[in-house]
């Protein structure tokens, strides 16, 4: 029985191969793209889910209050990790991590990398299961000069020899012993690493870390609990921790799962209220709606075909089938299409995976080995073949066998309305997805176009590291003289990435209990010129005025918005003072973007490092190529630098990573957007062909009549034309309300003009409308003769 | 072997009845062979359609092979009519996907035969058909004459005790016709067959043991031959 069917589905997509292939090309892509999308959503759901006592592990959260609200960062005193250990029943151990300055140079004989590290205290391996290849996880860090490297790391600094115990330098005098060798770290973790080093390292390179203030927050601290069950008495414990320590302090700490940080990296008042989460939930759900739509099709294309299929309903009825076998028969027909397209659509995605990858700058790959994959696939294909099969299924079997028979059956009748209704739906979330696409991309246009501030071209950035440190002025000056910069300064961090803030600022008049966070940088001399920052008042640092390094009162500048706060009457010359140290404004420059370009750019004050600084910035000098200042910068770096291997950052290439959360959004929605259109279109085409051939003697008798060809395209075009306005009627109060919810998320936002609708709409239409007219017109202009005799 | 009692079929147009049968009674022995004949739209395909289960009766009392009809449940209608009933149809009605072999042996996959059993089955009745160099063809490959072989191969494959056509020379020239008529003669002698066909034709009608004439749904004649 069964291989009857197969044998007659089989049979059945081979006769209409158009059809099979409209059909199972739609499904492929459906299941193709839905697949994708999980696989997206499974790399962000599982990141940092590779550790065995997960469940247990908390990130140490900081709630800080001020300026009548509560911030919320991950970042503790030092001292609370053993304080938390001590006082916290039901805590299993606490360990501190730092990345702050971690990467570092090391060497091994004559050959040196910069290389990310981790400090950590030495229960970190205990508490987070990375598995190591060679070494004991709960000794590897208890020696100071320890040092646990990845897999990749240790064959780039060793080959083939056994890296334990052998002797490395960092930052070329450091020697440290490798105790320990891990797996590669996985794409999806929040730590990224190729080193750990015993947190007593950390302390050495910032000596400010040491001791016991519980008023500097600067490292992340993790806890593992018992059971979840102490964790209600562990969070009132932490409440009050820093306040029972440091008197005073109103920080509050409280335990967050390490497992959310990831999705859940928002919070409003001290609470979590989401985060990337509910991206992931959209995309989960496009994935569904594109699954959906192209059952949809499926559907709509089978029933479209029913008549054709009634006959053969009705023979088998007259010879004894029953309802149940015809259902089994067409459900089978469907599962066949929905499994072969399902197996196309996996080596399609396997095909794209390298693609896709690299535009979104992620490592998804198909977990091959794991059969939760392969139960998943194989439900997607079943669960979309019995859908999709089962309307037809049902459809066809009821047709009384006599009425199809005796040639009085009428195709649709009731199938019509829910096909019309499928292809409202589909166009519908086409609308929706190329309104979404369109506001995206203006999103991000709109902040882009806003500027930054500085002039971000031409612009390059070296990490201050090694013998550089003391001599940037000889570097500085060499570039200069052989023309490859024009201007440098040395800078707190890069001046794409914002650093630190401090409520300590205060200034003449200012209410005592206003609180207002101020960004702290640090910058050196031709600080505006080399950065394109534009001066609005006063001057800029420079080596001319000695006051601006040896003063007991030192020079900072401003930004526009925080001599605004201020209001000062004379910004330049005003005494301010960061905690008790006063300072003389001495300029004020407009208002650069620091961090992320979606906010309004906080108040700032920077302080002069002269020739210091962790990063050096440099503009390049136009009247060279770009390629030969860099040769050049590369020479210079070598002689002066040598132990370090030279990294040149590009500032515009930088500044674009700011955007790339958004990008990836706009790609998404582009990609998928697309693909539910070609679906949809792939729907309406064989829909539409259906329609031309159920009327070809209509159009043969017209066209005998003397009707046009556009006449008879435009009366096959109608009907679906009306379906696709009726559409888009129900899409775009839809997407203006979704797509304003969105909009509500960034501060400097466009408005959503009727435009965007407007040309979303006229898209949708004109894709429906070449897909729709090219079998319209093929109708048209087929001879009435031929059409006339197939009677 | 079957009873009709005050069959009627009536279809609700606008406000009025039309009767397409009307209070229609009639007994058939197993054995006989009945030729229906009658003007166009006279009924002969709805009657026929009714004995064989396929349309229901807007009233009245069917009784087949022991079994109260009008009572069953479709399974087990359905049931009944694998059981006993093949039916021929004028336009052949053959599943244009299946070659001369499968369609043949489609019905014996429904009433779960094993495939040794079928593949014997359908061999001998295409040997019996005369049809063997045929059986991997598809419908669209035969002409009207072999196709309505196959109609009727279908139809006795599975052994009915009852027998129903439908016009089934309709389609055929009367050489074709007159060799369909043949066949159905030696079934209802030799192996019992019981047979009831509806035709236009006085000639194939005399094949029959019986005629009856219908007129407007009623029957208007009934001759024993
Ligand atoms: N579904 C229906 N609705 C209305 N009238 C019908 C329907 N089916 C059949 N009829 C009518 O029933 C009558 C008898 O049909 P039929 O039994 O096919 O006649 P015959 O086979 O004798 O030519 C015809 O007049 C036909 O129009
Ligand atoms: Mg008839």
């Amino acid at each position: 029985m069964v291989q009857n069917y197969l044998k007659i589905a089989w049979r059945n997509i081979k006769k209409h191969k158009a059809f099979s292939f409209i059909n199972g090309g739609g499904l492929t892509l459906g299941i193709a793209s839905c697949l994708l999308l999980l696989l997206y959503v499974s790399y962000h759901l599982s990141f940092d889910h590779q550790f065995k006592n997960l469940d247990n592990i908390y990130v140490v959260e900081n709630n800080q209050h001020g300026d009548g609200q509560i911030y919320t960062f991950a970042s503790t005193p030092g001292v609370a990790a053993a304080a938390i250990k001590a006082e916290v029943p039901g805590v299993v151990q606490s360990v501190r991590v730092d990345n702050y300055g971690g990467g570092s140079l090391i060497s091994y004989k004559n050959n040196s990398f910069k290389k990310v590290g981790l400090y950590a205290d030495s229960a970190f391996f205990s508490m987070f299961s990375y598995h190591f290849i060679k070494g004991n996880p709960l000794t590897s860090l208890t020696q100071p000069n320890s040092i646990v490297i990845t897999a990749d790391f240790a064959k780039t600094l060793f080959g083939d020899a056994d890296p334990i115990n052998k002797m490395v330098t960092r930052n070329n005098n450091l020697p440290m012993i490798v105790t320990g060798v891990i797996d590669n770290i996985p794409a999806n973790e929040s730590y990224q690493f190729d080193f750990v080093m015993p947190y007593a390292q950390f302390e050495n390179d910032n000596v400010w870390a040491k001791g016991q203030n519980w008023g500097h927050n600067f490292c992340q601290t993790y806890v593992q609990l018992k059971d979840v069950g102490s964790l209600n008495r562990a969070n009132s414990i932490l409440k009050s921790i820093v306040a029972r320590h440091s008197t005073g302090n109103t920080n509050q700490l409280f335990l967050f799962p390490f497992s959310k940080t990831h999705l859940y990296q928002k919070f409003e008042n001290g609470r979590s209220v989401g985060g990337s989460i509910s991206q992931i939930h959209l995309f989960e759900a496009l994935a569904l709606c594109i699954l959906l739509i192209a059952c949809v099709n499926f559907m709509n294309l089978s029933t479209a075909r029913s008549e054709e299929r009634a006959k053969e309903v009705g023979i088998r009825k007259a010879i004894g089938s029953n309802r149940a076998s015809l259902i089994w028969q067409f459900i089978t027909e469907s599962l066949i299409l929905s499994f072969v397209s399902t197996i196309m659509a996996v080596i399609i995605l396997v095909l794209c995976l390298p693609f896709f990858n690299t535009l979104l700058k992620i490592k998804l790959s198909l977990p091959i080995s794991d059969w939760s994959t392969w139960i998943l696939i194989l439900s997607i294909a079943l669960v979309t073949g019995l859908l999709s099969g089962s309307y037809p299924a049902f459809y066809l079997s009821s047709f009384q066998p006599i009425k199809v028979l005796k040639g009085m059956f009428k195709g649709g009748g009731s199938a019509l309305p829910i096909r019309k209704v499928l292809v409202v739906v589909q166009f519908a979330f086409a609308v929706f997805l190329i309104t979404a696409t369109i506001c995206v991309y203006r999103q991000i246009r709109f902040i882009q176009g806003m500027g930054n501030g500085y002039d971000k071209n031409n612009l390059v950035e070296i990490p201050m590291e090694g013998e550089l440190g003391k001599k940037a002025e000889v570097l500085i000056n060499e570039l200069k003289t052989n023309g490859a910069i024009t201007n440098a300064t040395g800078t707190s961090q890069s001046i794409t990435q914002n650093g630190s803030n401090t409520w300590g600022i205060s200034w003449p008049g200012k209410d005592p209990k206003q609180q207002i966070l101020v960004d702290i940088f640090y910058a050196g001399y031709d600080f505006t010129h080399t950065t394109g920052v534009k001066l609005l008042t006063g001057r800029e640092f420079s080596p001319d005025y000695p006051i601006d390094t040896n003063s007991k009162t030192p020079t900072v500048m401003i930004n526009e918005t925080a001599a605004k706060i201020m209001k000062l009457k004379q910004p330049v010359g005003s005494i301010i003072k960061y905690g008790d140290q006063p300072a003389t404004v001495v300029g004020v420059y407009k208002d650069f973007v620091w961090g992320s370009p979606y906010s309004k750019i906080p108040p700032m004050v920077t302080f002069c490092d002269g020739y210091g600084g962790s990063v050096l910035a440099m503009r390049l000098n136009q009247a060279h190529s770009i390629s030969s200042n860099i040769d050049q910068i590369n020479k210079s770096l070598k002689a002066i630098n040598p132990a370090y291997p030279p990294t040149i950052s590009f500032v515009d290439s930088e500044f674009e990573l700011k955007f790339e959360n958004e990008k990836v959004l706009a790609m998404l929605a582009n990609l998928f957007g697309g693909l539910a259109i070609i679906i949809s279109c792939l729907g309406l085409f064989g829909l539409a062909a259906y329609a031309a051939e159920q009327r070809t003697k209509e159009i043969g008798v017209r066209k005998v009549l003397g009707a046009t060809v556009s006449n008879l395209a435009g009366l096959l075009s109608k009907d679906f034309l009306k379906l696709v306005l009726i559409a888009i009627v129900f899409a775009v109060p839809v997407s203006i309300w979704v797509l304003n919810k969105w909009l509500q998320n960034y501060e400097f936002r466009i408005d959503l003009s009727w435009w965007i609708m407007t040309l979303a709409s006229i898209i949708t239409i004109v894709i429906a409308m070449a897909t729709v007219s090219y079998q319209a017109i093929k109708a048209a202009l087929a001879n009435p003769i031929n059409s006339l005799r197939s009677e | 072997m079957l009873s009709l009692q005050h069959i009627s079929k009536f279809y609700q147009v606008g406000g009025t009845r039309n009767f397409v049968i009307n209070d229609i009674s009639l007994e058939v022995e197993a054995g006989e062979f009945i030729s229906i004949m009658g003007p166009s739209g006279s009924g002969k395909s709805t009657l026929l359609n009714i004995i064989g289960m396929l349309d229901e009766p807007s009233s009245g009392y069917h009784y087949f092979a022991g079994e109260t009809v009008h009572q069953l449940k479709d399974k087990q209608r359905s049931a009944l009519y694998k059981k006993y009933i093949g039916f021929v149809f004028q336009a052949y009605h053959l599943i244009d996907e299946l070659t001369v072999y499968e369609n043949i042996e489609t019905p014996l996959i429904y009433q779960d035969f094993k495939s040794t059993e079928r593949k014997a089955m359908v061999a001998d009745m295409l040997d019996r058909f005369q049809i063997v160099g045929k059986k991997d063809l598809f419908p669209a490959q035969l002409s009207g004459g072999q196709q309505q072989l196959v109609g009727i191969a279908r139809a006795l494959i599975a052994g009915p005790k009852l027998l129903l056509a439908d016009e089934p020379t309709g389609n055929l020239n009367s050489k074709q016709g007159e060799e369909i008529m043949q066949l159905f003669k030696k079934l209802n002698k030799e192996d019992g067959v019981t047979i009831i066909q509806v035709t236009h034709s006085e000639k194939n009608a005399e094949y029959g043991s019986r005629i009856i004439n219908l007129l407007d749904g009623r029957i208007e004649s009934s001759k024993q031959l």
